[in-house]
């Protein structure tokens, strides 16, 4: 082995003899003068000391007592990076650095934390734990801190208020290497999604938000809010959505589901689909073009064309072709690729002229009867959908609007939270300022919206018609 | 010859090897604390020490303390007329220092070494660095504050072989360290810190409770400086007794609280929080336990403080070693250090290793679980690595028909870039290739000096390029330091064979303004005594004068001051 020959020292040599060549060689390689020479060297003396604690250090030393730290070091500082820990791990590696029979402290310590239900129960629990902990001997701290870390970052049930408290506590964001260096990256970013999450998690609180709070302070909510129920089902689905990823652990999507400004990770909307076939057959029946057969083929071909070509470039074409896998694969490129504006117009274009090849084929009597009952209840069922949604959009606004005017009121009569009473002037002012900024941001979403290419398409069939009439 | 320098942030001291054995040189006072506090009359003469410390009550705007904290910032400090940025600040204790050594060893001293806390980052090392150069130094190393005091400490050790931990309060300034000692060779193991947490932070505790019981809420900076002079001495008393009467002058009315040691502490237990955290992370990283310390060492004179021994000494469940002058330590260290730098015979057969406080990376784009892409922070040089060091990590390029590849070099422990401090950035020109195409090997040395050096290679490319990271306090040339050095130069200072009288006189001032009644009359006619005695410009005279009203105003103030 090299590093054994860099020092001198034969492979079964122990830790006095490897520091005792160590310390021989540096004496004539010293840091300030020798410095390559040196780092060669303290290389080699790393590797050797590394080499024998691995591999040698239990036959030399029977203590029990420092076996048992070297054994608990081990356990928590590789225990299995990569594996997407579960419950039963956690509590397995903790136990494992106890040695003797009597439970360890500092897990009693973190069941009496979690044995609570709720949220702020436990950060209660917390605080009155960390100003008993203070007293512990300062190794007892170092366990309990890796092991909260540890809970807080595996758990199925995210303590997000402890998680706060905690990193505010000892500062884990502006050492979130280390983390990573003990569990591997993926633990880096759930350390952020849960950092994020928490932040969120307290905004949600703060701005009396019915959707976070609503099991929390469900009686409260009832006093301030009686008419709940337009939100009510919205707002136990979004609960349980996000219960449920909490407990699924995929901590990626609950980020993306609390945050959704990630452009790209945008939705494919089955209601543009259904849009774009009965568009389609309205530019057909608004047109009535004399050359019927023409206009068919023309917009068959073309529509295939223009669904084959992205999926060539891609080279993603695969045996699934044409199905749900392809619709799939053009989902996936929209989250990952940033280009999602022109594909938007692309597909609308693709959609457009296979609803176009569609509607020309049924009008000539190509498609038999019973497949155009089909494509009827199809899109009719797509759009119904769609009517769904917006009524849902509706109701949430309508829901919105309720509590807002809810506080306005309050801060008119000053009755909340012991605020001070605000005036009349000074509230319309902080209402009209929200006001403009609701506007400006709708006016931007309604920019992009791929609705607009619906009226694009009902203003160019109604010019068609208008030439194809004269 | 080379001196060591502890550059402090209330103190500041200065060392040598005297045969073998290291050596506190005293200033013209004949004191071995030197205040870092610079000031300027209205002669504009500068004023450095005891006597610019003493102004700090009544001209707090011409004078200035604490200046450490804003080293290797922007930031500019006014006094009279001139502006100063910190590291100049900085280089005028420095100066004050060396004029003292050399008059007391009778010959110039050219080479220091100068130590910093260790949790100071790159741009404040280079700032000390600079503030050095300007004071007319060649700085020959900086060394790591708690490094040098362990330095000390392990050559008075009798053991061979021992581990220990360095607890080092400072006054502006917390740090921890881990050492090893084995066969002549001190090992840092590790270094942990804190580089806004000090004695300072304390006095300021006592303060702000002072003006919350005695229900003063101001922002007048003359009101403030006698509140701290008063927190000073306070902080003092209740080291030895329960409780301690605080009594502040303003506006010709005294104020005055009694201040228990239990409300104290009650007010300090923030700070004291603040003082486990450094030790957990120093103590992980060593990879040790409490039980494996052979000795605790309290450093740095906040350890004085009873509360903050009784804190050590419930972390780590021992009564922890100190030295009787804990404010001399680092100095001593530095110049053992010293001592270690000529290859004195005493020392031929130890050896130092410290490590690097800080992780050195560079900032790389990873795909986590979900395919999204994050950009991260790759640490190549890893905290506590022990220096110099030289390691190197490879990186490929992510997109296809990449152009560029941007290396940005950051120091810090964050996962994410933006709470690590940028070092520098480097940018090169790669040829076009499919994603993956291009493998770059960075390869960073560190050297004892904190210095960094990048190296990129792309093989497959022959590209091949180096940065040496040094010039970062405000990208400082050679010329600008020379032209510096020469206004610092420029400036009056009060002369030194005077120092001791002007002393004097501005001591005696501050009691005035302090004191009350009887007391104010007897101090105000000590001064015009003093004055009357000056005037005649008998030698002899003055310097009986000046001994007797000396100890006078000890007699008032009931205590010596430095």
């Amino acid at each position: 082995m090299d590093a054994y020959e860099v020092l001198g020292i034969d492979l079964d040599a122990d830790e006095r003899t490897i520091k005792r060549a160590y310390a021989a060689l540096i004496k004539q390689y010293r840091p300030e003068t020798h410095p390559a020479d040196f780092a060669r060297v303290r290389d080699a003396y790393e590797e050797a000391l590394y080499y024998w604690r691995e591999n040698l250090q239990w036959q030399a030393d029977p203590e029990p007592v420092e076996h048992a730290a070297s054994r608990t070091e081990n356990a928590e500082g590789s225990s299995e990076p990569a594996s997407a820990p579960d419950t039963e791990t956690v509590q397995l590696t903790h136990i494992e650095t106890s040695q003797d029979p009597a439970p360890d402290p500092v897990q009693l310590l973190l069941q009496e934390i979690t044995s609570h239900g709720s949220e702020q129960a436990r950060l209660q629990s917390y605080h009155a734990q960390m100003a008993a902990l203070l007293e512990w001997p300062l190794d007892q701290q170092i366990n309990f801190e890796y092991a909260l870390r540890y809970w807080l970052l595996f758990t199925d049930d995210p303590a997000l208020l402890i998680f706060r408290a905690a990193d505010e506590r000892y500062d884990w964001s502006s050492n979130s290497m280390e983390i990573v260096s003990l569990y591997g990256s993926e633990a880096g970013s759930r350390f952020y999604v849960l950092k994020k999450l928490a932040e969120l998690y307290v905004q949600a609180r703060r701005k009396n938000n019915p959707f976070l709070q609503f099991e929390d302070s469900a009686p409260e909510r009832k006093r301030i809010f009686p008419a709940n129920h337009f939100h009510t089902g919205q707002a136990k689905e979004l609960c349980e959505n996000w219960r449920r990823d909490c407990k699924a652990a995929d901590y990626a999507k609950l980020a993306q589901r609390m945050s959704p400004t990630d452009d790209s990770a945008r939705q494919f909307y089955w209601v543009d689909i259904a849009f774009g076939f009965s568009m389609g057959a309205l530019v057909w029946l608004f047109t009535r073009i004399e050359y019927e057969r023409y206009a068919v083929t023309f917009g068959i071909l073309s529509g295939v064309v223009s669904a084959l070509v992205p999926v060539l470039t891609r080279n993603v074409l695969t045996a699934s072709f044409p199905g749900s896998a392809w619709i799939e694969k053009i989902r996936s490129w929209r989250r990952t690729i940033k280009v999602n504006k022109t594909l938007d117009l692309y597909l609308w274009i693709v959609l457009t002229m296979l609803g176009l090849g569609l509607y020309g084929a049924i009008a000539n009597g190509m498609i038999p009867m019973p497949l155009i009952y089909v494509i009827a209840l199809v899109g009719v069922t797509f759009i119904l959908f769609g009517f769904y949604k917006a009524l849902a959009i509706v109701e949430a606004t309508i829901a919105k609007a309720v509590v807002n005017i809810w506080h306005l009121v309050e801060l008119l009569s000053g009755k909340r939270n012991g605020q001070q009473a605000l005036s009349p002037g000074q509230v319309a002012k902080a209402v009209l300022r929200g006001m403009k900024q609701k506007l400006k941001a709708s006016w931007q979403r309604a920019r992009s919206a791929t609705y607009w290419w619906i009226f694009i398409w009902v203003l160019v069939a109604q010019l068609i018609r208008a030439f194809s009439s004269h | 010859m080379i001196v060591g320098i502890d550059l402090g942030t209330t103190n500041s001291l200065i060392a040598y090897l005297k045969d073998g054995v290291p050596t506190i040189i005293p200033n013209s006072h004949g004191k071995f604390l030197t205040p870092s506090v610079v000031g300027m009359d209205d002669a504009g003469t500068v004023l450095v020490g005891a006597t610019a410390k003493e102004r700090l009550l009544k001209y707090s705007d011409n004078t200035v303390a604490s200046f450490k904290r804003l080293m290797g910032s922007q930031q500019v400090v006014k006094l009279g007329t001139q502006k100063f940025k910190p590291e100049e600040l900085s280089a005028l204790v420095l100066r004050s220092l060396k004029a003292d050594a050399e008059a007391a060893l009778g010959h110039e001293i050219s080479e220091a070494i100068i130590s910093v806390p260790a949790y100071f980052n790159d741009q404040q090392r280079k700032a000390t660095r600079i503030a050095g150069e300007l004071a007319g130094f060649k700085v020959n190393r900086l060394i790591n504050e708690p490094t040098a005091a362990a330095l000390f400490h392990g050559i008075q050790e009798r053991e061979a072989e021992a581990k220990f931990l360095v607890f080092d309060l400072g006054g502006g300034t917390f740090d921890v360290s881990i050492l090893e000692k084995f066969d002549g060779v001190m090992e840092v193991r590790a270094t942990g810190g804190d580089s806004f947490l000090g004695g300072d932070d304390f006095t300021k505790a006592l303060q702000d409770l002072f003006m919350q019981k005695a229900g003063i809420d101001t922002k007048q900076k003359e009101v403030l400086a006698a509140i701290h002079f008063a927190a000073e001495e306070a902080k003092r008393k209740l080291n030895e007794q329960p409780s301690a009467e605080m009594q502040v002058v303003i506006d010709g009315v005294a104020k005055s609280q009694v201040i228990t040691q239990e409300a104290y502490e009650q007010q300090c237990k923030p700070l004291l929080d603040r003082l486990r955290l450094p030790v957990e992370r120093a103590l992980r990283d060593a990879r040790l336990r409490v039980a494996d310390l052979d000795e605790v060492v309290l450093v740095g004179g906040a350890t004085r403080m009873s509360m903050v021994r009784k804190l050590a000494a419930q972390l780590f469940g021992r009564l922890p070693a100190r030295y009787v002058d804990p404010d001399q330590t680092i100095a001593l260290g530095g110049a053992v250090c010293a001592g270690l730098s000529m290859r004195h015979q005493d020392f031929r057969e130890v050896v130092l290793t410290d490590v690097c406080p800080h992780s050195l990376g560079m900032e790389v784009v990873e795909q986590n679980a979900k395919g999204h892409w994050e950009q991260v922070f790759m640490p190549i040089i890893e905290r506590n690595t022990v220096i110099p060091a030289s390691r190197q990590r490879s990186v490929v390029t992510v997109s296809d028909r990449q152009t560029a590849l941007k290396v940005t070099i950051y120091q810090g422990e964050s996962r994410s870039c933006s709470n690590n401090v940028l070092l520098g950035e480097l940018e090169i020109r790669i040829p076009l290739r499919p994603a993956g195409g291009v493998t770059a090997d960075v390869r960073y040395t560190y050297d004892i000096n904190g210095i960094l050096d990048v190296d990129v290679d792309i093989e497959n490319a022959g590209i091949s390029r180096n940065m040496v990271i040094k010039k970062l306090a405000g990208n400082v040339s050679d010329e600008e330091i020379a032209r510096r050095r020469q206004e610092l130069a420029a400036l009056k200072v009060h002369p030194r064979d005077q120092a001791d009288n002007r002393l004097l006189m501005e001591r005696a001032e501050r009691l005035y303004e302090q004191l009350l009644g009887d007391e104010r009359e007897k101090v105000g006619y000590l001064l015009g005594q003093f004055r009357a005695v000056l005037n005649s410009q008998v030698t002899a005279d003055i310097a009986e004068a000046h001994q007797e009203i000396w100890h006078a105003l000890d007699a008032i103030e009931h205590r010596n001051i430095w």
